[in-house]
């Protein structure tokens, strides 16, 4: 029985197979759920099968209670708020805000990636228009903007997304001087990483300040200027010279000289650079010993000018900044997912991910929470791979696949069961 | 820690100042004795000097009347209860304290002390140059954002400071600046309305100073108002806009169109616009002129427009964090109302017979 998936997606039966496959993990695994610190300050939230509402303002006093609520519910997400309150429980205005973890979210969504060209598409709901990648914001084809996406998590997606990861421990350790003991980072199970830093000294900023966070991670406001990019004696010349300066100081410079010293012709062409300053560049690189490279020798490049420099520094600065959420960051009432939870979004679990050793982190394998195996009718699937197992592409066939990538395709909407 | 007499009466709001009152036991009964009649003359010359000049006098007789005067206007302020005096009045004694500091021969090690002991901030000494520029303290990134996200100019934006291991480096005068945020808290904070029971003698103080304020309310408020747009009255989502122009984002074009008509409705003039709009990365002066006199009605249709509702606002994501007075208004422009007249419409009227 083939379904047709855009139906098939609201047909009960569908729902009900997922539900149960949750409810089996929930009552296999409900203890090994992790908790926040301090549970009894957290608002927790779910999402239902049944009701497909966020049900809010639910607490718990011991993890034992918890586990209980996941094993009779079984929910398709579960949450946890970044903050403490007195009441959780009770409505927002009662609740009695004592803080909140800063917390970073770090999606595939919000990185430019090529392969989003192969593996996402889009659909218009009023006209059926569809084509690959990110989705426009209005239909080219009906000019409404009803768009629907259909996204895939990729390898490559996900390995940028934990370099963005990466960079941000970097800056919040060597800038910020939080200490990678009080970090926790999670995969969030389907296309990005959560970063929780729960140190006593962030506990009490509010929204401006950690704004002012936000705009320090993603490099926004940063004034060349006042990091000495400015108006030399011949002409603009680039004045910073110090590649071990501290924060973005020394980012921007090692940034710059990046570019100066790696960047192929076309690149420097991409950055808008003009034919005589890319070939004096590329001269340069020839006539001077690598290792000066990092020094003052671009400083007298007289062929590039002040708008060409600002040019440099924005894509410098650019490379250097941490693409995160920002709103997620701001938001001192949010909720966040739960590790070791489902998510509904693909069936993979929410997953902690060592900080110190991110590199090696293999989201694939660690995020997998079935066993068993499944039979399903699959439309259409990317080719992907989960633990060592590489499965499809797939194209209109019926399948009996290990059960996480069962409920991966089902979840993401590429397959249906096939109930005997 | 300060210990001299004159340090104390030269930095009242300290620590150390407070210790040393307290220390005298005195209670508010005992203000109305002869021997304090000095010490009230001096609270209400304080308080006086910031409704006029919006400075306090450096110069003093007695240091001992100098440190009571201070916590004595703080309680005068609370028996008030005017939250644009109480306002004003920070800001006056902060700048004192401020230009004081600029003057004291050991400033350098005062404003350690001060920072550690009263406000209990994350500083270290250094001597550092860095491009060209000399630090002298380090300051905790906490201590350093609740003091300075306040202060809308590029070089105090986190971005644009030199940050390493947790702590912002800053010159002497960066840290004074500061140090006066602090200052202005702390006495907001301290002198929040109280129902305390005044002495008859205190009553008549207290009633002077509240017909001063009356006389000087239009003064006071063209002063605290510059040229109409309060920033601090600004519903979230306008100063979201605001402050995204400011950090170099570019607006959307309904963010654009909000920023625009909601500061042409609040009596903001076009030159005062569009300069605003220079902090933009992609202004383009005369195309942002020409959009700014389209909305204040001087072109096209010869409609005043204003910004949109809250429910357009929501909808193209322009309405962020909304706070509890969002909850009861539709409109933006309602928003800045009731916030404009909550700020500066509070004091009270003196009661009469």
């Amino acid at each position: 029985m083939a379904l047709s998936l855009r139906e098939g997606r609201s047909l009960k039966p569908v729902e009900d197979f997922v539900k149960e496959r949750f409810s089996e993990y929930y009552r296999k695994n409900s203890r090994n759920v992790e908790p926040p610190p301090s549970i009894e300050k957290r608002e927790f939230g779910f999402i239902l099968f049944k009701e497909r509402m966020m049900v809010r303002h639910k607490s718990f006093r011991t993890s034992q209670d918890l586990a209980r609520f996941l094993e009779n519910t079984a929910p398709s997400d579960a949450y946890h708020s970044t903050a403490y309150y007195s009441r959780p429980e009770e409505a927002m205005e009662n609740k009695g805000w004592l803080g909140a973890d800063l917390c970073f979210d770090i999606d595939a969504d919000h990185i430019p990636t090529a392969c989003k060209a192969i593996h996402d598409r889009w659909i218009c709901k009023d006209c059926g228009a569809t084509d690959v990648g990110s989705p426009p914001d209005m239909c080219p084809k009906c000019r409404k903007e009803r768009i629907d996406e259909e996204t895939w998590l990729c390898e490559k997606c996900l390995d940028r997304a934990r370099t963005e990861a990466t960079k941000l421990v970097d800056i919040l350790e060597s800038d910020f001087g939080l200490s990678k003991n009080y970090m926790s980072a999670f995969f969030s199970g389907h296309r990005g990483y959560h970063l929780h830093v729960r140190a006593d000294e962030v506990r009490q900023l509010n929204d401006t300040e950690r704004k002012e966070i936000v705009d320090y991670v993603l490099g926004l406001g940063l004034d060349t200027g006042l990091h000495r990019l400015r108006q030399g004696t011949k002409g603009t010349k680039l004045e910073i010279s110090n590649v071990s300066g501290f924060g973005w100081n020394g980012r921007l410079a090692k940034g710059l000289f990046d570019i100066m010293s790696n960047s192929d012709e076309r690149e420097l062409a991409d950055l808008g650079l003009k034919r005589r300053a890319i070939k004096d560049i590329l001269e340069t690189r020839e006539q001077v010993p690598k290792e000066q490279f990092t020094t003052t020798i671009w400083k007298t490049l007289y062929t590039i000018g002040p708008k060409t420099w600002q040019k440099i520094a924005e894509r410098a600065i650019y490379e250097s900044s941490v693409k995160i959420d920002t709103v997620v960051t701001t938001d001192i009432h949010r909720l966040i997912r739960l590790s070791g939870t489902l998510n509904g979004k693909t069936g993979l679990k929410v997953v902690n991910a060592p900080v110190a050793d991110l590199e090696r982190f293999d989201p694939f394998k660690e995020a997998v929470a079935f066993v068993g195996e499944d039979t399903v009718y699959i439309k259409e699937a990317p080719q992907f791979r989960l633990g060592e197992e590489v499965f499809g592409p797939y194209q209109k066939e019926k399948r009996t696949l290990p059960r996480a990538a069962a409920i991966l395709l089902i979840c993401k909407g590429k397959a249906a069961p096939v109930i005997s | 820690m300060l210990k001299n007499k004159s340090d104390l009466a030269k930095y009242p709001f300290t620590i150390e100042a407070a210790r040393y009152v307290s220390g005298r036991g005195l209670e508010i009964q005992d203000l109305v004795a002869d021997e304090y009649s000095a010490t009230l003359d001096r609270a209400e010359k304080r308080i006086e000097e910031a409704i006029t000049s919006a400075k306090i006098a450096q110069e003093w007789q007695d240091d001992e009347v100098e440190i009571l005067s201070f916590p004595t206007a703080i309680m005068l302020l609370s028996i008030i209860g005017d939250d644009r005096l109480r306002r004003r009045y920070a800001l006056a004694e902060s700048k004192r304290a401020y230009e004081i500091l600029s003057k004291d021969e050991s400033a350098k090690t005062k404003i350690i002390e001060i920072a550690e002991n009263t406000f209990s901030w994350k500083i270290e000494q250094v001597e550092k140059t860095i491009e060209e520029r000399y630090y002298e303290y380090a300051l905790h990134f906490m201590n350093y954002l609740r003091n300075a996200t306040s202060i809308h100019a590029p070089t105090w934006k986190l971005t644009n400071r030199i940050l390493s291991g947790g702590y912002v480096y800053l010159t002497k005068d960066e840290t004074s600046r500061l140090l006066l945020e602090e200052i202005q808290r702390k006495i907001l904070a301290r002198s929040e309305k109280t129902t305390l029971e005044i002495p008859i003698a205190l009553a008549l103080r207290v009633e002077k100073i509240r017909q001063m304020i009356e006389a000087r309310k239009g003064f006071m408020r063209i002063e605290e108002v510059p040229r109409a747009a309060v920033y601090t009255a600004m519903p979230p989502c306008v100063r979201n806009l605001y402050d995204a122009l400011f950090a170099g984002r570019n607006l959307s074009h309904m963010g654009r169109f909000t920023l625009t008509s909601f500061l042409v409705n609040v009596g903001v003039g076009e030159e005062e616009i569009v300069k605003t709009f220079k902090a933009a990365t992609d202004f383009d002066e005369k195309k942002t002129r020409y959009q700014v006199e389209h909305i204040a009605g001087r072109r096209g249709g010869k409609r005043k427009y204003t910004p949109p509702r809250c429910e357009t606002l929501k909808t193209h994501s322009v309405c962020v964090n909304p706070d509890d007075l969002c909850k009861q208004i539709k409109h933006p422009l309602t928003y800045y109302r009731r916030k404009v007249g909550s700020l500066f419409k509070r004091g009270k009227k003196p009661e009469t017979g």
